[in-house]
């Protein structure tokens, strides 16, 4: 559900928190056709830098357009910009924590600082987002 | 994705992807809601679709035509939504590769993206940064 915020520096976003598991990576692997080994196949995973599984960014993304709906509802999605980069995976076993701040109102439009953490406090996803307001 | 397309870290700066035409079918944007578990679009009514399923879908149109390297890992991704998208909309992604140096044993892949509705009007664009380890040519 939505949740109502203040629209002023310093309010934080609605907080998004999901749990990471190998079938919910499965199952993002066969909606979106990215079926990289790296997502999939632990054995193939654990020989890689990253010595095991881990999430699709592209899924750790979706929580934090998530929390970005529930701030911001259809503006975000009609005519809202973002800007990421993937900082750490996301791993079978992680909760992980989409939200963000608000760093500027100016005129029509909304600034923010976004990021995903994991219960470690460790950031997996960070960037910023314009969302216009009317 | 098939195994005769060519592996995206194959390709140059300026390589240009055929027209992937796709459409937000409803059973589709169904399963990725349940995949991402978001439960807040469908609330909003109107069978409105976020953003990041239309680029998953562009993406997975865009596998046809050239393979993802095994261990290639997205590092940034840039997205400019241009106006609301909902189910049923039949639209156009064309992409290019708008970068691609080898640095330090990886290839740096900047894979642009236009997404067109059948007017031919933008409703999405952005950038995808995506590394892949180098590998031994055979």
């Amino acid at each position: 559900m939505r949740q109502k915020f203040v629209l002023a520096p310093g309010a934080a976003l609605p907080a998004v928190e999901r749990q990471i598991n190998q079938e919910k990576i499965a199952r993002y692997a066969h909606v979106s056709g990215d079926l990289n080994p790296l997502h999939i196949d632990p054995e193939f995973a654990s020989r890689t830098p990253f010595g095991g599984v881990v999430a699709h960014g592209l899924l750790t993304l979706a929580y934090l357009s998530e929390s970005l709906t529930q701030a911001f509802g259809q503006a975000w999605l009609a005519g809202g910009r973002l800007r990421v980069r993937f900082r750490a995976p996301a791993r079978p076993g992680d909760t992980v924590t989409a939200g963000g701040r608000i760093t500027a109102v100016e005129g029509a439009m909304v600034r923010c600082a976004v990021e995903v953490r994991n219960q470690r406090g460790e950031v997996l996803i960070s960037g910023e987002a314009e969302i216009p307001i009317s | 994705m098939t195994s005769e397309a060519p592996s995206l870290d194959h390709l140059p700066k300026g390589h240009r992807f055929d027209p992937a035409p796709f459409r937000l079918e409803d059973e589709w944007v169904e399963a990725y809601l349940a995949a991402v578990e978001d439960e807040t679009t469908p609330t909003l009514g109107g069978g409105v679709v976020p953003p990041l399923a239309t680029v998953a879908l562009a993406v997975r149109a865009l596998l046809y035509q050239a393979r993802l390297p095994a261990g290639a890992v997205h590092l940034g991704q840039e997205l400019r939504c241009h106006r609301l998208l909902c189910r049923g909309e039949e639209l156009v992604a064309e992409m290019s590769i708008s970068s691609h140096t080898v640095r330090q044993g990886w290839h740096f892949i900047q894979v642009g993206m236009v997404i067109k509705d059948s007017q031919g009007e933008e409703v999405l664009t952005g950038e995808a940064l995506i590394i892949s380890p180098q590998r031994e040519e055979a």
